[in-house]
């Protein structure tokens, strides 16, 4: 799949959608395919996951594509987020340079940070280990000067802070 | 410049989905350096190793339109407008005439298309394949690679000539490190490789090697060998000495968070200016947070985070801040980044401490490098009068343990410690020793296998020569003076016998656009050519004065 020639990948692409079933496919394979340095190939293998996935594998997906340098790679992993890594402190801290790199993605991926955000302040409110964990990333992107990154680190600090107020950040809060 | 190359093979990268293994392949003309180890930071090192890449690729150089469909399309096209023009004077018949022609015409082009297009077709798409083979090519000088006690360092030059990196690496990085044999060695490098680096992932092994093998005798296949020739314009290795030899200058330092690094591509990549000037301003106040001004808006950048600490206030502007975009990858993984400016128009470097590893982005003062900066600064002039045989001296104490502080140096050899600096500094120069600006270290680092000439470096051209002379000797005389949005210098060259009165217009990014003379040079040339020696020699006694 991983050729230069065009008609060749066709063929594959066409071969492995109506030949191969789920049985086939395994988990080291799909991520395989994703793997490509070539846009075809890893959309392809994007359809093959979505198509074949498995619930169980859930997690390993989760940690192994979330080390893929690709900006859509990354956005296609804020669909697992909720799913495998809530309420998991350690995966949590696996993730942690996904998470920066999502977040310092220069003009690009709005609605992969929107959505990072999100999450990590859904986890930073369950518990303590996972508020000091976030206010960490945070604390650090909020030195941003884009308004909007600005405006969601500080609401989000804030809000970890009201909760915990022991955590350790440059926002301070008066009143 | 000629530069000949030996490699045993290609270098590879072996992916499986287990295991990662890079082989570079050495340069086997030099002397053997190898290093075998298994990656430990394998994350951090993709990230890092493509920002290098970037560097190797980047060509930020204005490239004109290709405008040959146009032009062509226009030549027919006017033909038709012509004849409309003229049917407007003519009587009924021939306006029917052309009418019918044009019919045929078009019935013919659409024929012609339809015939040709298959071809037209596949003509491009072997451009297209072309372009994407040969990408190879793009490669100016493979990138050099350096073993050392404590660090490997690998290090590349843009095609521009302006940009310059070096990834740094110690042996935390590594993991199980087999056997390694100090040295620098040119490694075969390819678009390739870049693809394969990005499938480096943590769950992976992953096996870094210098590969040892090339080194071995190897007389039955000689065919496994693959020889390069490159052949390299003196102005790239000029370049390239040149930035280097700016890390030994005195210098201002300051610390950036790495959000800060992030706010100036972000802006960048907002906004692109249609005109200049376009420099980047740095403003430092003691104990006050850092700003950034980006010209020509004075769109200013406060951060808040990093504050200078510096005693004395100063403002310094830097060219060709798009070259900063190469820093983006590195935003994640940096704990923090390391300023160092040299100075307005100068060459400046910027530190990305990765923790075990170091990366550092050198930027010459502008990335075009042309006549219009010639003559800013002589960062190849000598600093010293040491004799040859005390820089040798030096340099041979520096061998024995590859890497050394002058400090050091100085009390080993029982000699001044300035006179250690200047013999080191020349060899910096001549592109033998490498100054460590993150460790303040001193490290061979031969760039080429034979020496190279210096003298035939030092200038760019014959007139800056000349002009240097006219400067030493102190024949330039300027008087300058703000015109509008230009700063005009005049001067007056004394030859042997005969004093030039000259003219040179800078504009706001410090640039010479203008310039007049009354030599026979300009006479015959004006400024097509490259300025003559008198108009430089105006120019540089700018700095001198």
């Amino acid at each position: 799949m991983d050729t230069t020639w065009d008609d060749t990948r066709i063929f594959a692409f066409h071969f492995f959608k109506t030949e191969f079933e789920a049985s086939d496919w395994d988990l080291d394979c799909l991520i395989g395919i994703v793997d490509s340095v070539l846009p075809e190939v890893e959309q392809f293998g994007k359809e093959m996951i979505t198509k074949y996935f498995n619930p169980n594998d859930g997690i390993a997906y989760l940690t192994k594509l979330s080390q893929h340098p690709s900006v859509n790679i990354q956005f296609f992993v804020t669909n697992y987020l909720k799913t495998y890594a809530s309420n998991n402190v350690t995966k949590l801290q696996e993730l942690d340079f996904y998470f920066r790199s999502v977040l310092t993605r220069v003009h690009k991926a709005r609605v992969a940070k929107q959505r990072v955000y999100q999450f990590l302040q859904e986890e930073g409110r369950k518990s303590e280990a996972a508020a000091v964990f976030v206010t960490e990333i945070l604390d650090d992107i909020s030195a941003t000067v884009t308004i909007q990154d600005k405006a969601n680190c500080i609401a989000i600090l804030t809000d970890l802070k009201r909760l915990y107020p022991v955590l350790n950040s440059h926002l301070i809060l008066k009143n | 410049m000629l530069f000949d190359y030996k490699y045993s093979g290609s270098t590879s990268v072996n992916n499986t989905t287990k295991k990662t293994g890079i082989s570079f392949s050495p340069d086997t003309l030099r002397e053997p350096t190898f290093f075998i180890g298994k990656l430990n930071k394998k994350i951090a090192f993709r990230e890092a190793i493509s920002a290098l890449h970037d560097v190797v690729v980047s060509d930020l150089r204005f490239q004109p339109k290709d405008k040959e469909a146009y032009k062509a399309w226009a030549a027919e096209q006017e033909k038709v407008w012509l004849s409309e023009y003229m049917a407007d004077f003519q009587i009924e018949t021939v306006r029917n005439r052309i009418q019918e022609l044009k019919g045929q015409l078009q019935s013919v082009y659409a024929e012609k298309t339809r015939i040709m297009g298959p071809f037209n077709k596949a003509k491009s798409s072997y451009f297209d394949y072309l372009y994407k083979h040969d990408k190879d090519a793009w490669f100016v000088l493979d990138p050099v690679i350096t073993v050392h006690p404590d660090e490997v360092f690998f290090e590349c030059f843009s095609k521009d000539e302006s940009s310059y990196g070096k990834l740094s690496c110690n042996y935390n990085v590594f993991t199980e490190i087999n056997e390694f044999k100090c040295g620098t060695t040119n490694i075969d490098y390819s678009q390739g490789l870049y693809n394969e680096f990005q499938k480096i992932r943590d769950y992976k092994e992953t096996e870094f090697k210098i590969d040892p093998s090339g080194f071995e005798a190897k007389t039955t296949n000689e065919e496994v060998y693959k020889e390069v020739k490159i052949d390299l314009p003196d102005s790239w290795v000029r370049g390239f000495l040149q930035v280097s030899s700016a890390m030994t200058l005195p210098a201002t330092v300051l610390d950036l968070h790495p959000m800060d690094i992030y706010s100036l591509c972000q802006y960048l990549r907002r906004f692109k200016e249609k005109k200049g000037p376009r420099a980047l301003r740095f403003i430092l106040e003691p104990d006050q947070p850092i700003k950034a001004v980006f010209e020509p808006w004075h769109e200013e950048l406060v951060f808040h985070r990093s504050i200078f600490q510096g005693n004395t206030a100063k403002t310094i502007r830097i060219w060709g801040r798009r070259r900063l975009l190469i820093l983006e990858r590195l935003i994640p993984i940096a704990k923090n980044f390391k300023v160092v400016l040299l100075g307005s128009g100068l060459p400046s470097f910027f530190i990305a401490d990765l923790g075990d590893m170091s990366y550092t982005l050198g930027l010459s003062g502008w990335t075009k490098n042309d006549w219009s900066t010639a003559g800013n600064f002589d960062l190849m002039a000598p600093r010293s009068n040491v004799d040859l045989f005390t820089q040798e001296k030096v340099f041979e104490a520096l061998k024995i343990n590859w890497l050394d502080t002058s400090a050091n140096l100085a009390q080993k050899l029982n000699l001044d410690p300035s006179v250690v600096a200047a013999s080191l500094t020349a060899y910096t120069q001549a592109g033998r020793v490498i100054y460590d600006l993150n460790l303040g270290v001193y490290r061979v680092r031969e760039l080429t296998q034979e020496p190279l000439d210096l003298k035939t470096l030092r200038f760019a051209s014959k007139q800056e020569e000349v002009a240097n002379q006219y400067i030493t000797n102190n024949r330039v005389k300027i008087t300058t003076d703000i015109k509008g949005e230009t700063l005009q210098i005049k001067g007056k060259v004394t030859d042997k016998n005969y004093t030039f009165n000259t003219l040179a217009v800078l504009d706001k990014d410090n640039r010479l656009i203008e310039g007049s003379c009354e030599c026979s040079f300009y006479l015959a040339n004006k400024l097509q050519k490259g300025p003559c020696e008198h108009i430089l020699a105006t120019r540089m006694a700018l700095h001198t004065k």
